[in-house]
């Protein structure tokens, strides 16, 4: 005797397979969307912080560098910020200017006396702001603001002595 | 026959998809810890860059107290403790060794992150004596 199987004995197994493949496409679906998120976030911060850690080392570096007696000066040039840096090479006076202009931190190297055009500069890397102020007379705070949005600043003190601020 | 044949094929589809799903717990785990991990670092660098700014800040003043006030920092057990926002802790410990010469400061600021360690950055002062 064969047993007879009604429409709806076949259709219940069906349903729940199709119910169990859409649930797995669906997790799938979402767990694909996590991922995208995780990995853009990670590699976003990465990038930020290596971005903002770069131009804090560099300026740190370079008033390191230059960190004598009057040679670490904060000067307001064309309406800019500007750190000048400043050393004798073979009896002559240069000067290393570093400043905010046209969204991109920039560095100047010239003779001292020269007139400053900023456009003479090199672009090193792009970013919204940066501004130089004295905290103390030996105390230099660099707030630097990446096109990010990501707001950094990092205080040098200056261990030669005092920095000059001219206008 | 044809029963027994679809069975066994819903079965295989169950352990196929509890195989996946296994496999997707496993994976969600991963990216959870990897939010997690960058998180921290996240945490650590801004506490270090702050850690940096305090050092700098100490070397620069003559009054490591007034200049750690002037920070943020207050005074809480004999420690001074800065908590900030983005989930660290800073605390700054003052030992002075005075000699005739003059007097040699150490602060020792250690970063937390709850009550885990993360660093720990030793800033060193010292300031001759003024003459009699």
């Amino acid at each position: 005797m064969k047993k007879e199987l009604s429409p709806l004995s076949h259709s219940i197994p069906s349903a729940f397979l199709f119910l169990l493949i859409g649930l797995f496409a669906v997790s799938s679906i979402t767990l694909t969307l996590i991922g995208t998120r995780v990995y853009r976030r990670v590699t976003d911060t990465a990038a930020h912080n290596s971005d903002s850690q770069m131009v804090l080392s560099y300026l740190c570096n370079k008033v390191r560098t230059f960190d004598t007696e009057n040679n670490v000066t904060l000067t307001k040039r064309d309406g800019l910020n500007v750190l000048s840096l400043y050393e004798t090479l073979d009896g002559d006076p240069y000067e290393t200017d570093i400043y905010a202009w046209q969204g991109a931190m920039w560095e100047n190297f010239q003779s001292t006396g020269d007139p400053f055009a900023p456009e003479n500069g090199e672009r090193l890397v792009d970013l919204q702001s940066l501004t130089f102020t004295l905290v103390s007379p030996n105390l230099l705070e660099a707030s630097v603001v990446m096109s990010s949005g990501e707001n950094r600043t990092l205080r040098i003190a200056l261990r030669a002595g005092a920095a000059e601020e001219a206008n | 026959m044809r029963s027994h044949q679809n069975n066994l094929l819903l079965i295989e589809m169950v352990i196929v998809i509890l195989f996946f799903a296994l496999s997707q717990a496993v994976v969600l785990q991963v990216f959870t810890k990897a939010q997690q991990i960058n998180q921290d670092a996240q945490i650590a660098d801004h506490a270090l860059m702050r850690a940096e700014d305090t050092a700098e800040t100490l070397a620069a003043q003559a009054d490591t107290e007034a200049a750690l006030f002037s920070l943020g920092f207050s005074l809480q057990d004999q420690q001074y403790i800065l908590t900030d926002e983005d989930g660290y802790r800073l605390e700054a410990g003052i030992e002075r060794l005075s000699q005739p010469a003059g007097i040699l400061t150490t602060v020792e600021i250690r970063a937390y992150q709850k009550d885990h360690l993360l660093f720990s950055l030793p800033a060193v002062q010292y300031r001759e004596a003024t003459a009699p």
